[in-house]
Order: C-alpha cells, then sequence, then structure tokens
C-alpha cells in the first residue's frame, strides 16, 4: 500500500524566505521520487500557514517540511534540524506572528506532530528592512535542490528502515 | 533627576517591521505616548491602478493572511456595486458561509494563541497548553473548522480564490457541505463551552467611555452588508462613511490613524457586539448567564468574549446556510466592463473593511481607497494605552508595564502586516 507523505514548502513572498516554497515547486516540476516503492510524496506549498500547518499534519506519521531560516551556516546549506532542539518561539502581540517554531512547539506540546517529522532549514541571507517584492533570481535553487532531494532520499531511507525495525521487534515471536 | 530606561523584547524577525512604544513620564503623568507601528510600504492602492477589476480580488487578498476572505469579499462588492450588479440571494449565501469561516478561524487563532494566555497568567500559550491541552487543543479544532469553511468555498484557507466578481468561480460540492456542516453539529457543544469559559474568566477591570462603530444589517448579525453605525448615533450608507472619517499620518508612525467626526473610535468584536446585542441569538448569549456578564460593554478586555460569542455565532449560521439546500443556479454572472464608482462595507473579523473603486468604461481601476480595521482603530489603540497604563499605575517596574501594554495591544488583535514583532519600551521618567 502506498504511502502518502506530504512533502510541504513554507515561507512569505518576501525576498530569500520564499526559498522553501521554490524548492518544492522545483522538486514537484522535476518528478522527484524517494525511490522507495511505497511512498508516494504529496507535494504541498503554502504561504504562512501557520496553526493551519497541524492540521496537514493529521492523519500522517511522517511529514516533511522545508523553510528557510537564518541561522549563521553557510548561505544555501540544508540543514536537517530537530523539532526538539529549536529556539523557544518568542511571544507575539499578533495573530499574524504565528511562525514555524511556534506551530512546531505548540504541536509537540499538543501531540499533534507526525512521529516522523523531517525538517530542513535551507539557510538564506537576512531580509532587509525593507522588503523588496520583487522575485529572487532562479539560478541557486536547482542547485539548493539537489542537496535537499539527497538529504530527503537519506533520511526518508533511515527513518522507514527504522520504523520497520521497530514493527518487526513488536511482531510476537513464533513458537513451535 | 532624568531617568531614561530602554526594555526590549528581543524576538526573530522574519518578516517585517517592529512595534515600538515611546512613553515619557513627568511628575507620575504621561507627558507624551507614542505608538510607532510600521508598516512595509505595501502601496496597495497604487498597485491597482490601471488593472482590470477581474485581478482585484486576487491581488487584495495579500493585504492579510488572516483575514484575505474579507478582503475579497468587500472588493467583490464594491465592484460589483460600480458595474450595476445585483447579487443573487444563493451568491449571498456562499458569500456569508466564506465570512463565517474566516471569523471562526481568526477568532479561534486570536483567543487561544494570544488573547487567553494574558488572562490566565501564563506568558504564552506554549505555557498554557502544557497545563491546559484539551482548552487549547479546543481552539485548534475550532480554528480548523473556520479553515475548512474556508477551503469549501475558497479552494484553500490560505489567500482563498474561489470568489470572484460576479460570484465564484464554482460552488462547492453538496456531499462536502453536507460533512461539514455534520463537523460543526459536533463542535457546537465546544462553541458554546468556549463562550461559557471565556465569560468565566477573571479579566481586569476598565470602564472607559469609547465609541463602537459597526455594520447593522436589517435583520440579522452583521457580516456583509448593512449601513455603518455608533453608539454616538451615526446612520450612514457606506457612500457617506470617508466623508466622515479623517485618515491621517501621525509622524511616528506609518500606520495611518482614523477619526470620526474628530473622535477615535472602535472597530471589531466588542464594537459589533455592543451595536448589535439584540441580533445576536439568545441562545447563545444565555451561555453568559452563570457569569454575570453583561454586553454592551466598555470593557475592553471583553472583546475576548466577544470574539467568543461570534464563533458561536459563526458556527450556527454557517450550518443553517449549508442545509439550506444544494446550490442552485450559476456559480457566478456575467460581468462586464462598466464606467463607474462602487463601495462596500464588510465586517472583517476586526472590524470594518471599507473599499472604493473608481472604473474607466473598459473596466481598469482608475482610483481605489481600501481602509482596514486597524488603521481605524490605531488612535483608540493609543488612547487605550494612555489610560490603562494610567490606571495600573506608572510607578510600577518598566517590566510590568511592558507586559501591560502588550497585553493591552494584542486585545486589538492589530492587523499591521505582521509589524508589531516585539515591543521596544522606551520610558523616559522625569520630574521636575
Amino acid at each position: 500500500m502506498t504511502q502518502r507523505i506530504p512533502l510541504i514548502g513554507i515561507g512569505s513572498p518576501f525576498a530569500d524566505d520564499t526559498l522553501g516554497i521554490r524548492l518544492v515547486e522545483a522538486l514537484k516540476i522535476d518528478g522527484f521520487s524517494a525511490g522507495f516503492g511505497e511512498v508516494a510524496f504529496e507535494f504541498l506549498t503554502f504561504d504562512r500557514p501557520g496553526w493551519g500547518l497541524l492540521e496537514v499534519f493529521q492523519g500522517v506519521d511522517t511529514a516533511i517540511v522545508v523553510d528557510a531560516m537564518v541561522s549563521g551556516e553557510r548561505q544555501g546549506s540544508v540543514v536537517r534540524l530537530d523539532p526538539s532542539s529549536l529556539p523557544e518561539p518568542v511571544s507575539s502581540v499578533t495573530s499574524h506572528d504565528v511562525g514555524l517554531l511556534a506551530v512546531l512547539r505548540l504541536g509537540a506540546i499538543l501531540g499533534l506532530l507526525p512521529e516522523g517529522l523531517l525538517l530542513y532549514g535551507i539557510e538564506i541571507t537576512p531580509l532587509p528592512a525593507i522588503l523588496d517584492p520583487t522575485p529572487p533570481p532562479p539560478g541557486p535553487v536547482q542547485k539548493i535542490a539537489d542537496g535537499l532531494r539527497q538529504a530527503i532520499i537519506r533520511d526518508l531511507g533511515i527513518w522507514i528502515a527504522s520504523r520497520s525495525m521497530t514493527r518487526e521487534n513488536r511482531l510476537p515471536s513464533s513458537s513451535g | 533627576m532624568n531617568e531614561e530606561r530602554r526594555l526590549t523584547v528581543p524576538v526573530m524577525a522574519r518578516v517585517e517591521g517592529k512595534g515600538a512604544l515611546e512613553i515619557r513620564i513627568r511628575d507620575g503623568r504621561i507627558e507624551d505616548l507614542k505608538l510607532r507601528i510600521f508598516e512595509p510600504p505595501r502601496l496597495f492602492e497604487k498597485i491597482l491602478e490601471g488593472r482590470s477589476f477581474l485581478e482585484v480580488p486576487e491581488i487584495v487578498a495579500r493585504i492579510c493572511g488572516i483575514c484575505p476572505a474579507a478582503y475579497q469579499l468587500t472588493s467583490v462588492q464594491a465592484l460589483e456595486s460600480a458595474l450595476g450588479i445585483a447579487q443573487s440571494a444563493e451568491i449571498l449565501r456562499f458569500r456569508k458561509i466564506l465570512a463565517c469561516g474566516e471569523w471562526i478561524s481568526s477568532h479561534s487563532l486570536h483567543i487561544h494563541l494570544l488573547a487567553a494566555p494574558d488572562f490566565l497568567g501564563y506568558s504564552n500559550v506554549f505555557e498554557w497548553a502544557r497545563q491546559d491541552p484539551a482548552a487549547v487543543e479546543r481552539g485548534f479544532l475550532l480554528h480548523g473548522i473556520g479553515n475548512a469553511l474556508m477551503a469549501l468555498l475558497g479552494g484553500r484557507s490560505v489567500h482563498p480564490v474561489g470568489a470572484c466578481v460576479g460570484g465564484f468561480t464554482r460552488y462547492p460540492d453538496p456531499k462536502e457541505m453536507h460533512t461539514l456542516s455534520e463537523r460543526i453539529r459536533e463542535a457546537l457543544p465546544l462553541a458554546s463551552d468556549l463562550v461559557r469559559w471565556a465569560a468565566s474568566l477573571t479579566l481586569p477591570e476598565s470602564r472607559r467611555s469609547f465609541v463602537s462603530l459597526s455594520l447593522r444589517a436589517p435583520d440579522s448579525y452583521p457580516m456583509n452588508e448593512g449601513r455603518i453605525v455608533s453608539s454616538r448615533g451615526h446612520d450612514l450608507a457606506p457612500s457617506e462613511f470617508e466623508f466622515r472619517i479623517r485618515e491621517f499620518q501621525v509622524p511616528h508612525s506609518t500606520a495611518l490613524h482614523s477619526l470620526l467626526d474628530g473622535e477615535p473610535y472602535l472597530v471589531g468584536p466588542l464594537a459589533r457586539l455592543n451595536m448589535n446585542l439584540d441580533r445576536m441569538p439568545p441562545e447563545i448569549l444565555e451561555d453568559l448567564r452563570p457569569s454575570g456578564l453583561r454586553f454592551p460593554s466598555a470593557n475592553m478586555n471583553h472583546s475576548l468574549v466577544a470574539r467568543a460569542i461570534e464563533i458561536h455565532y459563526a458556527l450556527r449560521e454557517a450550518r443553517r446556510l449549508l442545509e439550506a439546500g444544494a446550490p442552485e443556479g450559476p456559480s457566478h454572472c456575467p460581468v462586464s466592463p462598466l464606467e463607474g464608482v462602487g463601495v462596500a462595507a464588510t465586517e472583517a473579523p476586526r472590524g470594518i473593511l471599507w473599499h472604493r473603486y473608481n472604473l474607466s468604461s473598459n473596466g481598469l481601476v482608475q482610483k481605489a481607497r481600501i481602509i482596514p480595521p486597524t488603521s481605524q482603530n490605531q488612535s483608540m489603540m493609543e488612547e487605550d494605552l494612555r489610560a490603562t497604563l494610567v490606571e495600573n499605575g506608572l510607578d510600577r517596574p518598566d517590566d510590568t508595564i511592558r507586559k501591560t501594554a502588550e497585553r493591552i495591544v494584542r486585545n486589538y488583535d492589530p492587523c499591521i502586516s505582521c509589524a508589531t514583532h516585539f515591543l521596544d519600551l522606551t520610558l523616559h521618567r522625569e520630574s521636575r
């Protein structure tokens, strides 16, 4: 039976903060497949989904999220992030500021995150104070997409294998 | 002795801008207060000039990620007014369902993520969720229903695409309507619980005189239609509104302020309920009885309760409209370019949203004017900050003042394009 895995790009329309969305769109256009026969990606993109991201996770035990980040890494780096080790989100004064950190933290507390959540941060330059709505050049996306593709295949493979082993260990041993 | 202290709440400014509050206190009194909201130069009214009227709903939906449907609904109604289109009852039914969805989604988000932690004594929703996950999950469930209603009519909950000039690109599937209606039915007890819970909260007392401004519809709680009324006795057609309010730039903020006949005024859930209590079904208000809480209210902190009441109303109304039968007739009527001017006002989750479009004979926008609810509340917010901080005492520690100020701003659920990320408080304490 084919397992549907949401492959989610999130971001906002501003400068390189579009990168998560553009990368997942590029992977979709390329027909990206993990190569595991039983897995099919569902390519989704969201502009500032906020709390709605938790609804996307409902009913799935594996999901992949791609978002731009500013963390001091080399620009264009694809970094696998541990959702449980992310910085504490700061308190907001507006419901427009419900970002990924807040959503993941709340999802974890409420038990609404998929067991297999693969989170990728793509390093960008910090957003300028005045945001230029001009779309950034498409050039670097393909190279970053290659790195993301490899990371997903590697990490998803490990997750699927570990889950299979866990299930095998749970099966009662036959006695005879 | 002059003393200046700077307080900073550092946040990761993911998008743009910041909010800053600067207070000058002399001899225990506020001499000056400035709420600096830096709104990025979005220039939507200018962007629309020269565009076809058909493009307007898609463009204006991008003004806000939390209330895009309100922008679309107001724009299509204003444009239809300019084009001389009188809309069918069926289209109006589905537009109201879309509006209900957005109210439910927006209000649930605000109550649970922002307002409630303030009044429960938690630093944030995460602390609250650890102590009472069921309460926060209730908000998440209701928020999900709101999003589902928006997706039903708009194709998706964020920047929905279904509304168009003339109606909708397509009607929803009747089976999906029924499924969602059942989901709402199951959630109604939760909505009732939410009202009772909200009304039972210990909310700070505050009784200030302010002007409530909202729409008032002929025979229902206002959403997508109505005249503009106020607690000062105003009763205006939407076309008169722009001649009675004055929008102006203040030196310390790029967000516009508004005055109505020279006075600040409040729009939003509390103003709506204050002006339309007789339109709210009594069975919903029955949930206030155990607490003894009454409306109309002069306490801004009761906005949270007003939002809870409106969630319950919107759920019931959406269900009623979904169960009124499968869609009939075409999902949209033909539209043709026509020179004209059209105006519309709707109640976005945060209050009155007003649009005016001047169209050329070939259907291009010549001029556009958009008055969002948050800019209308700016003056009220500053007045509220000034009055409440004085009421609470200016001799309190700076951190207490900052937290109180943040709570006050959160109460309004400002829609300033994610501009307020942190409150950078500058206090000048001076004495002669």
